[in-house]
């Protein structure tokens, strides 16, 4: 199939090829595992993949996780960042529905990114929050970058379900992306899990 | 490399509706679960509601968190201890003529000992103002693997050309 | 595998599209990420089916802005199947929007064609994040899918790319 410009709002004038046909036969899928952490204790607030190869268009987490504090829930940070990016590079906004109100509000100029909230210790005991994030583009190094999530944290008479963005400022590319609580007497409950992939376009 | 996305069931209703649709002897050999549907119902009403269950267990043990939008107003609810997920809706047969709604089911770690948490985004769609959008989280108190997920229309049954799709995910 | 990359697209200008697309998948996914060179935020991104420019389409959203939440027919009778906002020329330097589009049963033809989208972006104190929905009042398969902005889109930062997705011949009843 090719991929054509039409120049001139609302008209159609001579389409010009942008790009020939795709590789649609590739067999190997678009979305593809890089790495995967499954906590065996409780004893670790932060899990973070490095290194992320730069060979991607969009990154993808799936988290599956819960906090030790003594909270009904909690803040799961899932920041990207890379060497050298500025100070507080982080800011997210947020869509949320507590089971008797819907909200909307914004965090500015942070470290991290406030862009999930799964069940705490206070939470009926068993019951993690669900977790899928995406962040496009993250290779581009002449953007700042846009992630969004969406959070399943139902405890069954109380919790959230969540959407939120997150802007990171920076234009380097994004090699680092941590999961974290981001607080040293806070852990990740055993059993928590968080799967980053990669989703492939062209020249991927 | 690894194919981290694998398409395992399909189901188109046919002729004669469904009044519910089952996917059955889920393989246990993937990470994450994914269910996509197009769908409409045939009772009366733009939008309707598809009632959820795991592994055929109707048991009050599911609890449900949403947040709606409707083209006019949002809203969230909540509703503890059912039996079964609610708040995910499909077009009923006052919709705009063929027109199916849209929603994705994403159910992580579904062979966990945990309670299995699920995240599901919904929409209807008519010509006029009044829809259905949710951003719905659900929970099944269950330490049980999913074998079977089982879909349930509130407005009578799926109609002709309903489908769902299964897919499995893989963490490699 | 289900999830297939099929093509990409970027350049400034109006209305993009993908042509030709093929019948072969039965879901269409579409991961955009841009901005607009017009100078108002939001600016908007329009999507459009097979050329259409009739009064075929509708859409709806949900969606907060950092204060509020709201719900709205954006209008009804329109052109245009989805519109998502974006950062126009005027906003924060380097931000783009965020964007997945999902196409169910798009070669169907007993059906009108529904997409489903989550976007947003945000410009450290203001943007938005929302669910958004259209549909086209056709059941013609999807051959072609127009994005744009009435304006302009960013050249050098626009980015859409077209994945099909692939379903089982297993029916698991």
């Amino acid at each position: 199939m090719g991929v054509y410009e039409l120049s001139g709002a609302g008209s159609v004038k001579t389409g010009r090829t942008l790009y020939t046909s795709m590789n649609a036969n590739n067999q190997f899928g678009a979305m593809v595992p890089i790495q995967s952490f499954t906590l065996a204790n409780s004893t670790t607030s932060d899990v973070t993949f490095s290194n992320i190869p730069q060979i991607y268009q969009d990154l993808m987490i799936v988290g599956f996780a819960r906090r030790t504090d003594a909270a009904a829930s909690g803040v799961i940070f899932i920041t990207p960042y890379y060497s050298g990016i500025p100070a507080s590079p982080q800011s997210t906004t947020v869509l949320d529905g507590n089971g008797s109100s819907v909200s909307s509000y914004r965090y500015t100029s942070q470290d991290g990114a406030f862009i999930s909230s799964v069940p705490a210790a206070s939470s009926t005991a068993g019951i993690f929050g669900s977790i899928t994030w995406h962040c496009l583009n993250y290779a581009n190094t002449s953007t700042f970058k846009t992630s969004i999530a969406r959070t399943a944290a139902d405890t069954n008479g109380s919790g959230t379900t969540r959407l939120a963005v997150n802007l990171t400022r920076g234009t380097g590319a994004i090699t680092t992306v941590s999961c974290s609580t981001f607080s040293g007497s806070a852990f990740l409950t055993q059993g928590s899990t968080f799967t980053l992939y990669g989703i492939r376009a062209a020249n991927s | 490399m690894t194919i981290a996305m694998q398409p395992i069931y399909t189901q188109t209703v046919g002729s004669g509706g469904a009044s519910t649709l089952s996917f059955n002897n889920i393989p246990q050999t993937f990470t994450d679960l994914k269910v996509v549907v197009s769908a409409r119902q045939a009772n009366s009403g733009t939008a309707l509601e598809v009632y959820v269950d795991y592994n055929l267990n109707s048991a009050s043990i599911y609890g449900t968190t949403w947040l709606t939008g409707t083209g006019s107003g949002v809203a969230s609810g909540r509703l503890a201890s059912a039996g079964g997920v609610v708040q995910t809706f499909t077009t009923g047969s006052t919709a705009t003529a063929n027109t199916f709604g849209s929603f994705e089911l994403y159910l992580p770690n579904y062979t966990s000992s945990n309670t299995k948490q699920s995240i599901i985004d919904a929409v209807t769609e008519n010509n006029g103002t009044t829809v259905e959008m949710k951003l719905t989280a659900t929970s099944f108190a269950s330490s049980s693997p999913i074998t079977v997920i089982r879909f349930s229309p509130a407005g009578g049954s799926f109609v002709q050309h309903s489908t769902f799709s299964l897919y499995g995910i893989t963490k490699g | 595998m289900s999830m297939v990359w099929i093509a990409t697209m970027s350049g400034g200008g109006g209305l993009k599209t993908f042509t030709n697309i093929p019948q072969t998948f039965t879901h269409l996914q579409i991961r955009m990420n841009n901005r607009d060179l017009y100078a108002s935020t939001p600016s908007y991104t329009y999507m459009r089916f097979n050329g259409d420019t009739g009064d075929t389409a509708n859409n709806h959203w949900l969606r907060g802005d950092g204060a509020s939440a709201t719900s709205e027919a954006n209008q009804i009778n329109l052109n245009y199947v989805i519109t998502v906002p974006q950062p126009g020329n005027n906003a924060l330097a380097g931000v783009r929007n965020a964007t997945i589009i999902d196409i169910l049963d798009y070669t169907n033809t007993t059906k009108n064609k529904v997409a489903k989208a989550i976007s947003g972006y945000d410009l450290n104190g203001s943007g938005f994040v929302g669910l958004y929905s259209g549909q086209w009042r056709n059941t013609a398969a999807i051959t072609s899918i127009g994005l744009g902005s009435a304006y302009q889109e960013d050249a050098a930062t626009f980015r859409a790319d077209l994945y099909g997705i692939t379903s089982s011949q297993v029916t698991g009843a």
